[in-house]
Formats: structure tokens, sequence, C-alpha cells
């Protein structure tokens, strides 16, 4: 063991952190794009369960279905190179990677959305409604506010999965932290220093945001006293017992 | 029974006649129960002031008081279910100190442990939220103890179970799950199962607080078979008629302390204002 | 890669290879079992580790909790397949590789789990058992743990469908699973829509399959149950 310690030599690790920077750089970009259109897509998504429309609920169900039950390296092989192929073009690594992940990502945060949702007592809705407010007025004044906080802590939990989930995109080539990782290990031949490296990074940024994130958790949740749900993890048919609160 | 720190003392409380249910006349005398000095503190607020408290066998003593005044705290600290934070608690001619904290290391503490636990197979506890075991049947929330405190076989603990089920009038829902039980039942699931263990002292923390009040008559009556059989028993509860009929001494706590206490027959006219206040609010509601 | 109009999918291809597919599957779930029950027992300590009153126990079970949830499992794979094979730490085949890593990432939510699920006991009831006299050890063996795991239950078996889907990044270190198979075939017929969909759509269906025998379970567990 004691040789092992020994011959660790972080210094290349040192000396190329100005290559691994621009990978954490590509990280952040790729993590908070994908997050914002999964948001988007998990409001389109979750409107759909709520649709009048039977037809709409139907796909919009077997859609949350499906992206819950996909894996996102298989979802990735299979647009960059099945749909690629298929279709006779070729993809760009990182486009690809952002739609994959918030694809996935986006019925994850529909069925936080709607969680929030349901957890919001009906008497605000009677209350706003004996108000004589428009719907419109309930909906932006009264229920998104408070639907916004009690699902903050869930959809960090989705933010975070989303930042460790870059790291699957190494695979088909977008240059993202653990992509220059893997790349300098096998030039220096030292995969130790260089994927513990990578490791220590991911938890730091990880523990980072999840502080920040806690921050703001608080700061929406100063004047209310709603409990917070939590991330419904990964669960399909609506089995993860919601809310999961913490 | 007495309270040293207690302002009021009122006259010899064993004076009451009790002639109705001594049946173990000779040791009716003798101290079963006894809080020295004892307190409770969550962090910097203090729940329960230095506390003196004596209870002797086959006594009833019922305390009485508003929420939030250390009535169930005083019960906890009678079996370390809250240990008190200092203070003495001496049962059945045992003294029991507060844990020292062993956070660091746990395994420091186990022999204290081990002597708490078989103290409270002697003390049987009964709570407001019935607290029976909803993934057990009634039969095996009543079992459970005595198999594993008491080291009862499996078939003696079912039938002793059922005895005991049967002595509160539920035998007939032996093999029922909590779920489809009213609180009544739940509640005489409970009182069975710490009965069960042949207790010396039994503690009541308002055993009929959270039943619908249809029920609450069944489960006095079973208390009062209690008394009339010669339990020791500790009752924190509201129900005043009861307290007043049953007790052979009754407390009054308010704000963490002992304000008051006396036989029923001196809680008639009581000799402080909050007291007083406190059993006018009561008959008011009442 | 070849131009196949769009509409033209060939079910043969897939049909052909059904067989080595399937295998990688079965491979797959396999170390998705094994990998799960690494992290419920893993998980169990970690959780009462984090709940202990004792700091000694808590540290260091959070750090690991910590390092399991913050750590993309593709770098724990790589570091426990390559990076200590590198270091003669310990060298591993792909296979139990792919247990430890998706086990010990698992374990982190595992611990989360366990602990929500302990922390949602009513304390009434520690209470209750302590009242009857129960050691500490029997009042958790038989009042706490038993309750706690029926509320554990439902969200273990999405950390599996969890974990199965992680499963399918261990083909990046060479076990022979579903994906690993996809791959040679997609690359050996030039047909890699028809064989990645029919491997998305296998794994989905057993996704499916575990999600609904997750519900078969909670039903069962909660029998006479509040």
């Amino acid at each position: 063991m004691s040789t092992v310690i020994a011959a660790l030599d972080f210094g290349p690790v040192w000396e190329q952190r100005g290559e691994l920077l621009k990978g954490i750089g590509t990280m952040a970009i790729v993590s908070v794009v994908s997050f914002l259109l999964a948001i988007a897509g998990g409001l389109i998504l979750a409107a759909m369960r709520r649709s009048r429309s039977a037809p709409i609920r139907v796909v919009g169900f077997l859609l949350i279905q499906v992206m819950r039950g996909i894996a996102l390296y298989v979802l990735l092989l299979w647009l960059f190179f099945g749909v690629a192929a298929a279709g006779g073009f070729q993809l760009e690594p990182v486009p690809t990677g952002i739609l994959a992940l918030a694809l996935l990502n986006s019925a994850y945060l529909a069925e936080i959305f709607r969680a929030g949702h349901d957890a919001v007592p009906v008497g605000q809705e009677e209350a706003a409604r004996a108000l004589g407010l428009p719907r419109r007025t309930w909906f932006t004044r009264v229920q998104l506010p408070q639907v916004t906080h009690i699902t903050l802590p869930a959809v960090g939990n989705v933010f975070v999965d989303i930042i460790k989930d870059t790291s699957v995109l190494s695979i088909v080539g977008v240059t993202e932290l653990l992509r220059e990782s893997q790349r300098w290990a096998q030039f220096y031949s030292l995969p130790f220093e260089f994927y513990t490296a990578a490791a220590a990074i991911y938890l730091l940024i990880v523990v980072l945001v999840t502080i920040a994130w806690r921050r703001l958790e608080a700061y929406s949740g100063r004047h209310l006293h709603v409990q917070q749900v939590r991330r419904p993890r990964r669960l399909l048919f609506g089995l993860g017992t919601l809310p999961n609160v913490k | 029974m007495t309270f040293r720190p207690a302002a009021a003392e009122a006259e010899n409380p064993m004076a009451r006649p009790t002639a109705d249910r001594r049946t173990t006349a000779g040791s009716a005398q003798e101290t079963l129960l006894e809080l020295r000095q004892v307190t409770k503190s969550f962090g910097a607020t203090q729940v329960l002031a230095p506390t003196d408290l004596e209870v002797r066998r086959g006594e009833v003593v019922c305390i009485i008081g508003p929420s939030g005044s250390g009535k169930s705290t005083l019960l906890r600290c009678v079996n370390f279910i809250a240990p008190p934070t200092t203070g003495v608690v001496s049962f059945d001619g045992t003294d029991y100190h507060p844990p020292k904290d062993h956070r660091l290391l746990p395994i420091l503490g186990r022999a204290e442990e081990k002597r708490l636990e078989r103290m409270r197979c002697e003390i049987g506890m009964v709570f407001q939220q019935f607290n029976v075991f909803p993934h057990l049947t009634a039969r095996q929330n009543v079992a459970l103890g005595l198999r594993k405190t008491r080291g009862a076989s499996k078939a003696e603990a079912d039938e002793r179970a059922l005895a005991e089920l049967e002595k509160v009038g539920i035998a007939d829902k032996a093999d029922t799950y909590p779920e489809r039980l009213s609180g009544g039942q739940k509640q005489r699931v409970a009182i069975a199962r710490a009965l069960a263990l042949s207790p010396k002292l039994m503690l009541f923390d308002e055993a009929t607080s959270a039943l619908d009040p249809e029920l609450v008559a069944g489960i006095l009556q079973i208390m009062r078979d209690l008394a009339r059989e010669g339990m020791t028993m500790l009752v924190v509860t509201h129900e005043m008629r009861f307290a007043m009929d049953v007790a052979d001494r009754l407390i009054f706590m308010d704000e963490g302390r002992v304000v008051e206490h006396g036989t029923p027959e001196a809680f008639k006219a009581p000799a402080h204002e909050r007291t007083r206040a406190f059993l006018q609010s009561i008959n008011a509601a009442g | 890669m070849s131009r196949v109009p769009v509409g033209a999918f060939d079910l043969h291809i897939v049909s052909e290879h059904s067989g080595a597919l399937l295998h990688g599957l079965l491979l797959t779930v396999e170390i998705a079992a094994l990998g799960f029950a690494v992290t419920a027992l893993v998980g169990l300590p970690l959780a009462l580790g984090q709940m202990s009153a004792s700091p000694l126990l808590r540290m260091p079970a959070s750090a690991c909790v910590g390092v399991a949830r913050g750590v993309p499992l593709l770098i724990f794979i790589y570091w426990v397949y390559y990076a200590a094979a590198e270091r003669n730490l310990f060298s591993l085949q792909a296979f139990v590789a792919g247990v430890l890593s998706l086990g010990l990432t698992g374990a982190g939510y595992m611990a989360e789990i366990y602990r929500t699920a302990l922390i949602s006991v009513p304390g009434g009831q520690r209470e209750a058992a302590a009242a009857i006299g129960l050691s500490r050890r029997a009042a958790f063996d038989r009042v706490v743990l038993p309750q706690a795991l029926r509320t554990a239950v439902p969200p273990a078996m999405n950390l599996f469908v969890m974990l199965l889907k992680g499963a399918a990044l261990l083909s990046v270190i060479g076990v022979a699973d579903m994906f690993y198979e996809a791959k040679l075939v997609a690359v050996d017929e030039f047909r890699p829509f028809e064989l990645y969909s029919a491997a998305a759509v296998l794994i989905v269906i057993v996704t499916l399959i575990a999600a609904s025998a997750a519900g078969l379970a909670e039903r069962w567990l909660s029998r006479g149950y509040r």
C-alpha cells in the first residue's frame, strides 16, 4: 500500500489544469442548457398529463413512462448512431447529449411538477375562486409560487443528477471533464491520478451546487411553512411514494 | 405520597380510607416509586422543575393540569423513556440515575441500559396515541413483550396474550391488525400489552384523550377495575370525574412544576388560584 | 454508416441476433440484481451510521454517502476497473468491477432510503417498545425495522430500476451485456438503428416489469396494515 501512495504523481494533473477546466466549462454549459430545456419539457409534459383531451393525456403518460424506463446511455447510442444512421445524417455530440439529457429529465420533472401541483391544498384554489380571481391570476399568483417552492428540493436533485450524467456524454465524444481526464490519463499512463482527480472535482461541484441550492430553498421558503416535496427517485407508474418528504 | 418542595401542604393524604380496594393491606404502606429532585431539560429549556414524588403500593395517583405543563414528561421520566436530566428515580428498592452521555462510545452505556430495560418490564405504560405496533396483530402485539423480556415460548406467549385480550374484552380481535381496530380497541390492545408483563406499576398518559367520546367510558371502566384490583397507578388525565372517584391523591401541575397536591376531597376547595382556575375551565367545558 | 431510408426497419436483423441480445439482457439483469444486493447490505449500516449519536460513526458514514452520491457512476466504473488495477490496489474482472461500482454508488441512495424509512416510523413506536422492556436491539429488529422496510420497498424498487439502467454503462469496460452485443452487431451489420432500438425497447420492457413488480410487492406488504 505504501508503495502505491509513494508512486502517486499528481503533477501532470496540475499541469493539465487548463484542459480540465475547459472540460468543466463544457460540463457546466451542457448541464445548464439541458436543465433549462428539461424544465420546459417537464412543464409541457405535465400540462399534457393534465389535458382535457384524453389522447393528449395518454401520449403524455406514454412519453413519460418510456423516458423514465430508458437509460441515458442507450438513448445516446440510439440517437447518435441509430437515428443518425437511419436518417442518413451525422449528429454533433454536444447537441445530441443535451437533447438526450433534456428528454430524460423532462420526464422526471413532469412527475415532480405534477406532485407539487397536487401538494398545494385545494383550499387555495377555492379561496382564489371565491375572491373572483381569474384562472390565469390564480395560476400565476397563487399556484405557481407555491408549486415552485414545494418542488424546489426535488428539482435541485434533478439538476445534480444532470451534472453527474454529463459524464456519460464522454462516450459519444463530448469533451467534458471525464473525456479530458480520460485523454490525459492515457497520455501520461496515469489513470489513477486523473480519474481520482475527476471524481474529486465532480464531488466538489456537486457539493457546491447542493449548498447553493439549499440557500435557494431557504430563500424561497422564507415566508412559507409548506412542506417541500423531495424528488421522487426515478419512479415509474407513480410508485415512488409521493410526496417523498424529507 | 408527599411533595417536599410544594408550597401548600394539604392535610395528611393517607388519611383517606381505602378499604374498598386494599387487598394487600400489609404492603400498602410500602413505597414503590420515589422521585427525588427529578428535573428534565431539553437543551436550555427546563420542562420539569425539581420534583419529588412518592407512590406507595396499591395507590392510584392522578396528575392533572393544562397541556404543556410537564405531566407527560414527568411520566416519561419515571420509566426513563425520556431520561431525567438530574435527580434520582427509586423504583421497587432500586435507585436509577440519569444515564451518562456515552455518545462517543455507546457501548459504555450498555450495562445501565440493560438495568433500565429490566426496570421497564416491571412498569406498564399506556399512551395517548395508543402506539400499538401496526405490523403485528393484536395477539402478536401482546405476545412480543412476553417473548422478548420474559423468555416465554411462542405457545405460552400466545396463550397468555389471548387471556389478556380476553380480560380487556377483545379476544375476538386477537388476529386482527390494528388498522381494522377502532381507537378504543387499539387502546385495549395497548393495555393488554402492558398488563401481560404483570407490571408492579402502571403509567397512563392521557389514555382516553385521543378517543371518540363514546369510547372513553369503556377504557375508563378498565382503569377503574384495575384500580379496584389493587394495581398501583400513576395516571395523567383530563377526566376529572374519574380522577375524583378513583385517585387516592391528585397532583396539579402547571408550567413544569407541581402546584398543588392532595386528596380528591382537598381538591374540591383548592388552595391555589391557578388550580381553581384550571378546574373551573374544565368544568365549564365539561 | 450506410444510408438506410427511414421506414426500412429490418426486423430480420434483430431476430437473427435475438439470442445474443437476450443473453446480454440476462447479464444486465444479473449484474443489476447483484449490485442491488450489495446496495441493500451496505446501505443499512451506512444509514444507521448516519443516524448514530456518535460522531465517530456519523462522520465517516456521511462521508461515504456523500462520495457515493456525488461521484458519477461512470467515473466509479473507470476508477474501480482501470485506475485501481493500474495501481495494484486490486484487480477485478469486468463483471465484478461492474457489480461493485453499481453496488457502491447505489448504497449512497439506499442509505437515504433506509434513513427516510426509519425516520418515518413514529417515535411512539420506539417509546412503546421501550415501555414493555424490549432491548434497543429487539425494539429495532421487531418493531422499527419491519415497519421501515415496508416504507422502503417502493423507493428501493425504483433504485433497482436505476441500477438496471446504470448497468447499461458497463459495456464500456467490456462486460458482454446487451448493449455490448448490440454495439458489436450494429457495427458488424451496419444496422445501428435496428439494434439500438431493439436494445432500448428491451430495457424499457424490463424496467416496466420491475416497476410493476414493485407495485405488487408494495400491495402485498401492506396487507392488513396502515
